[in-house]
């Protein structure tokens, strides 16, 4: 694959990312079930991840995080950034290896990414402020409930321009 | 009848080529509509009717395409109007509820008038279920530093400014798990602690803790800053207790507050960036 070809690649997958970024903003935080909204974020790097292995998301991921963290203020400065960096280095490890990339992987490195996001909110909360631990995961477990469904449906979004760009 | 033309074609044209200037010399040496010339009208007459009747309805349909384009040119120019409108009413009805802010600002400022307020508006707010923050377009250049209290027009307490930049500050509102105010309970005047619960914070409610066990506060009673130490301004309208339980201890009280802010519908907040500290 050429330069161009990979600056293409990644400028298709970084516009599918803007969409969801935007449905997010603009309707998943305002369709709160149970006093929690689906959260999508976390599983865009994973699925990126999935489909193109875990060196060039890894950039994806940063630079996701980064616009993200630009885009909405998080516990602390940079949160996003390291969150899905590593989110995209663990669903790397998983992906291919472990499962072979399909809808199940899309699942578990949805619910792997959400889980780690939230792990380290918590971590960060442990120095920043107070929180009971069994409410941290009842949150974790309705945003995980609330969020997993969308994770084929980002990872077919993907897997479409993947392949699409990886035929031409 | 093909070969009567091809035989006599020449002849024919040349018989007609020469009726019709003998025609034309008749007709002119005529004086007024002569017999031939009358003929030759009643004959024509049906023609150039046809003719006409073509020629108008061909002139109607360019007239019509005229006409269309025209309307649609039209049709463009008051959509544009309309657009312009339409712009200037959602301008005026911003200004409008913009002007209405201010109007109870004000009321607000005469009532306290040791507050100084910096207006901001809310350029994002926390995506996430774990925290609850907001920013603002108003930051260190416009005197907003971290500490400062933040409420809406009414002021009732949003939150408290936790980062401020040059030109940006985050305010962590008073649902936040980070967020703690020293506080009391108005009509008792018996000073707790107001903060923010992750198991409460996505219903939109805050605890009120260290409620001491003979507590008389009852559901409704308003909550307001303690103002204690000097750090936040006293007075300002946190929300009312919802709900009053008992801790695990079983020596005090906590209770559920509902903030009489709705952080969902706000749009311009007011820093207080200074304040006169009551002793």
């Amino acid at each position: 694959m050429t330069q161009r070809d990979l600056t293409i690649k990644w400028a298709f997958f970084s516009c599918a990312a803007l969409f969801f970024i935007a449905l997010q903003q603009l309707v998943l935080n305002h369709l709160e079930i149970g006093g929690v909204h689906p959260y999508l974020l976390p599983m865009l790097p994973a699925m990126a991840v999935i489909l193109e292995g875990q060196k060039e998301s890894a950039f994806f991921a940063v630079g996701m995080g980064l616009f993200c963290d630009l885009l909405s203020p998080a516990v602390i400065p940079c949160f996003y950034t390291i969150a899905f960096l590593v989110c995209s280095l663990l669903c790397g490890l998983l992906a291919g290896r472990v499962i072979m990339p399909g809808f199940l992987c899309s699942f578990v490195c949805g619910a792997l990414a959400m889980v780690m996001t939230d792990l380290l909110q918590m971590l960060f909360f442990t120095f920043y402020g107070s929180f009971s631990f069994t409410d941290a995961l009842l949150l974790m477990g309705k945003e995980l409930l609330l969020s997993i469904a969308a994770a084929p449906l980002i990872f077919l979004v993907f897997r479409r321009i993947s392949r699409r760009l990886h035929n031409e | 009848m093909k070969n009567f033309f091809t035989k006599n074609g020449i002849i024919l044209l040349t018989v007609i080529t020469v009726l019709a200037v003998a025609l034309c010399i008749v007709s002119a040496a005529s004086r007024g509509t002569g017999f031939v010339h009358n003929a030759l009208g009643v004959i024509a007459s049906p023609f150039r009717a046809a003719g006409g009747a073509v020629t108008g309805w061909v002139s109607s349909i360019s007239e019509h395409f005229e006409s269309v384009e025209s309307l649609q040119l039209e049709n463009d120019e008051l959509r544009k109007q309309v657009a312009e409108l339409e712009r200037q009413l959602r301008q005026a009805q911003e200004d409008s509820e913009e002007n209405r802010r201010l109007r109870t600002l004000l009321n607000l400022r005469q009532q306290r008038q040791d507050f100084v307020f910096e207006s901001a508006k809310i350029v994002a707010q926390s995506s996430s279920n774990w925290a609850s923050t907001l920013t603002l377009n108003k930051g260190t250049s416009a005197q907003v530093a971290v500490g400062d209290c933040v409420v809406n027009e009414e002021g009732f307490l949003v939150g408290v400014i936790t980062d401020a930049g040059l030109n940006w500050s985050t305010v962590t509102t008073i649902l936040d798990t980070s967020s703690q105010l020293g506080s009391k309970v108005f009509r008792t005047g018996e000073t707790t602690v107001a903060q923010g619960d992750l198991s409460l914070m996505n219903s939109g409610f805050l605890k009120l803790s260290y409620l001491a066990d003979e507590s008389s506060a009852i559901n409704g009673d308003l909550v307001v800053t303690s103002g204690l130490g000097g750090f936040y301004p006293s007075d300002l309208v946190i929300g009312s207790v919802d709900a009053i339980y008992t801790d695990d201890n079983g020596l005090t009280k906590y209770a559920v507050l509902q903030p009489k802010v709705s952080l969902a519908d706000l749009t311009q907040v007011f820093v207080i960036v200074d304040f006169q500290v009551i002793d």
